[in-house]
């Protein structure tokens, strides 16, 4: 019979009934085997109350799953650790050679800011190790210790993504006591129009979130912006304490600011600023204010 | 037909009856052509723009049949519906502030504008019920813009019912605003990346207009995602013009930055502003004096 009759022939019943029969015995010895395994072992089931602590293999095997999560949440970007300190190494080089652009450093000023940013890149990944050995002491007593992980991960996180190099950091404190008066005058000033920029920025982001709610005329916002053009800048500070800036000068000016804008727009400002006011006594911590 | 005879009479009258004929036939021939193209051309026209408004009507009420079948699909679109007739009327007084409307022009936008809102609303429900039941891919590609098709849709609107001069007062207007949007996007997007960069104050100022220029809607997504998780999820950016401002370790440090494209974590009524609608002095007869209504000339 060739090959065309074949496939064209539909099969005979009897030879469908036999495969579907040898299909069912194949099934139905699975389950026979599945039973036979659970009596097998259900006499050895121990009750959880009398567990015993689990096997090597099952203990690595959460370290690993530990570790794997905590490189994940905070080196996402850069894939493995390895990749983050060579990140971190280009940034602190890149943080010196900015410096030395704006001041002017000596050999002696650039070894010792690379000796404090070293310091701050040691003491974030003792910290890293600090939290991986933690956890990893979680998970051997409870397997769900890990999903707690997140709070204890999120304050690392930030101070990565805001660069360990900024205020508070050894790398600044170093760098503040290492310059003369004329070099602290040209950092001072190049750091205060990094942080206009930011000012201004942020400003512009809570005008348009005012105009998703009343849209403003062209000479409204211009004005609104001038206005805030004699908030003074502190020497240092960070991107979002700079934005809190911004709130507490806007609800610091809303005087002036009924000048400029109608009822209803300023009552559509006062929920997005009102929290400045709250954030006095942190801006003043922070040298935003005297 | 006199001077016709008399030419004719140096002529046979069988030569006389033929250049008639002729000449008759070419003119009668001739306006029928032009009759039977006009007419082709009203009839080609008017059915079909008459078709497109009944097609978009007919999918707009199958689209309001399926959502309003969904379960919440109701209250979902009434929610969107109070969202966005409110941000429409907030926008219409705007435009009367800008262009100083009559109460015909100002009716007649409202009608308009309410029912591009309804549109809006419809569309947004339907987006945030498939998301919400997890079959929502095809609304994951694109985040929509909510407030453009409003301004578009106000802005056709004004075309259609204000002076030339109205109407280029109001769209001036919107451009600047949407100016001021994206140098705002593109600020904070160089505030994120300063920290690791170490931009100087001239490249700032040199990459900001950049980024203005690159900027997309679905910006606002990523940024506002950023905020809490960094420069992972930064968006799309023309690497090619903002790496050739940038230093060679600059550049090292640039190529870690994630760029994670279009983000869309889902619509939900509650991402829009609330406006009451009955708050003096919102109220439409509030707006106008009784005497006089002049626009602008």
């Amino acid at each position: 019979m060739s090959v065309t009759r074949l496939r064209t022939q539909p099969l005979p019943i009897a030879r469908l009934a036999v495969i579907c029969v040898a299909f069912l015995m194949q099934f139905a010895e699975v389950q026979a085997q599945f039973r036979l395994d659970i009596e097998d072992v259900a006499e050895t089931i121990v009750p959880i109350a009398e567990a015993t602590p689990p096997k090597r293999e099952e203990l690595d095997r959460r370290v690993v799953m530990v570790n794997e999560n905590i490189n994940g949440l905070l080196f996402h970007r850069h894939s493995n650790e390895g990749q983050a300190r060579r990140s971190l190494a280009r940034q602190l080089s890149l943080a010196i050679d900015a410096i030395d652009r704006d001041v002017g450093l000596t050999e002696d000023q650039r070894r010792k800011l690379q000796l404090a940013g070293a310091g701050d890149v040691s003491i974030f990944f003792a910290e890293v190790e600090k939290l991986r050995d933690e956890f990893g002491e979680k998970m051997l007593q409870n397997p769900n210790g890990i999903n707690n992980i997140w709070q204890d991960i999120q304050p690392l996180r930030q101070r990565l993504q805001n660069s360990l190099f900024g205020p508070g950091s050894i790398f600044a404190k170093v760098a503040e006591g290492l310059f003369d008066e004329l070099q602290l005058n040209k950092l001072q000033k190049v750091e205060q129009q990094r942080l206009r920029f930011f000012f201004e920025t942020h400003l512009k982001r809570t005008i348009c979130q005012l105009e998703r709610r009343q849209p403003m005329h062209a000479k409204q916002r211009r004005e609104v912006m001038k206005l805030l053009e004699e908030v003074e800048m502190p020497s240092r500070g960070t991107r979002q304490m700079t934005n809190n800036y911004v709130s507490y000068s806007l609800w610091k000016l809303r005087p002036q600011l009924s000048e400029i804008l109608n009822g209803r727009q300023l009552a559509a400002l006062d929920p997005l600023v009102r929290h400045g006011v709250d954030m006095e006594k942190t801006l003043r911590e922070a040298g935003y204010l005297p | 037909m006199s001077w016709l005879l008399n030419f004719g009479n140096r002529r046979s009258e069988a030569t006389l009856h033929v250049r008639c004929s002729r000449s008759a036939r070419w003119i009668t021939g001739g306006t029928l052509l032009v009759v039977i193209c006009f007419n082709a051309s009203v009839l080609a026209g008017t059915p079909k723009t008459a078709n497109t408004t009944k097609e978009s009507d007919k999918q707009f009420n199958k689209l309001l049949a399926e959502v309003k079948a969904k379960v919440g699909g109701e209250q979902t679109l009434n929610q969107y519906k109070s969202k966005f007739m409110g941000l429409s009327r907030n926008e219409l007084r705007f435009m009367h502030e800008i262009c100083k409307l009559r109460r015909s022009q100002f009716d007649a936008i409202k009608t308009d504008v309410d029912r591009t809102a309804l549109r809006i609303a419809l569309d947004a429900a339907n987006t945030e019920l498939a998301m919400n039941r997890g079959g929502g891919r095809r609304a994951q590609r694109k985040t929509p813009d909510v407030y453009k098709k409003l301004e578009d849709g106000l802005m056709r609107a004004a075309k259609a019912h204000l002076t030339e001069v109205q109407a280029r007062a109001y769209s001036e207007e919107l451009e600047a605003r949407r100016h001021f949007r994206k140098e705002a996007d593109a600020g904070m997007l160089l505030g994120f990346m300063d920290p690791e960069l170490r931009l100087t104050d001239e490249q700032r100022n040199k990459l900001l207009p950049h980024l203005v220029k690159a900027w997309t809607p679905d910006w606002e997504q990523n940024l506002s995602i950023m905020e809490g998780n960094g420069l992972r999820f930064m968006p799309q950016i023309p690497n090619q013009e903002f790496r050739k401002l940038l230093n060679e370790k600059q550049k090292e440090i640039f190529s870690t930055f994630g760029q994670s494209g279009t983000i869309f974590f889902g619509m939900h009524v509650h991402q829009f502003p609330d406006v009451d609608l009955n708050a003096k002095p919102l109220a439409d007869e509030l707006l106008f004096e009784p005497e006089v209504e002049e626009g602008i000339q």
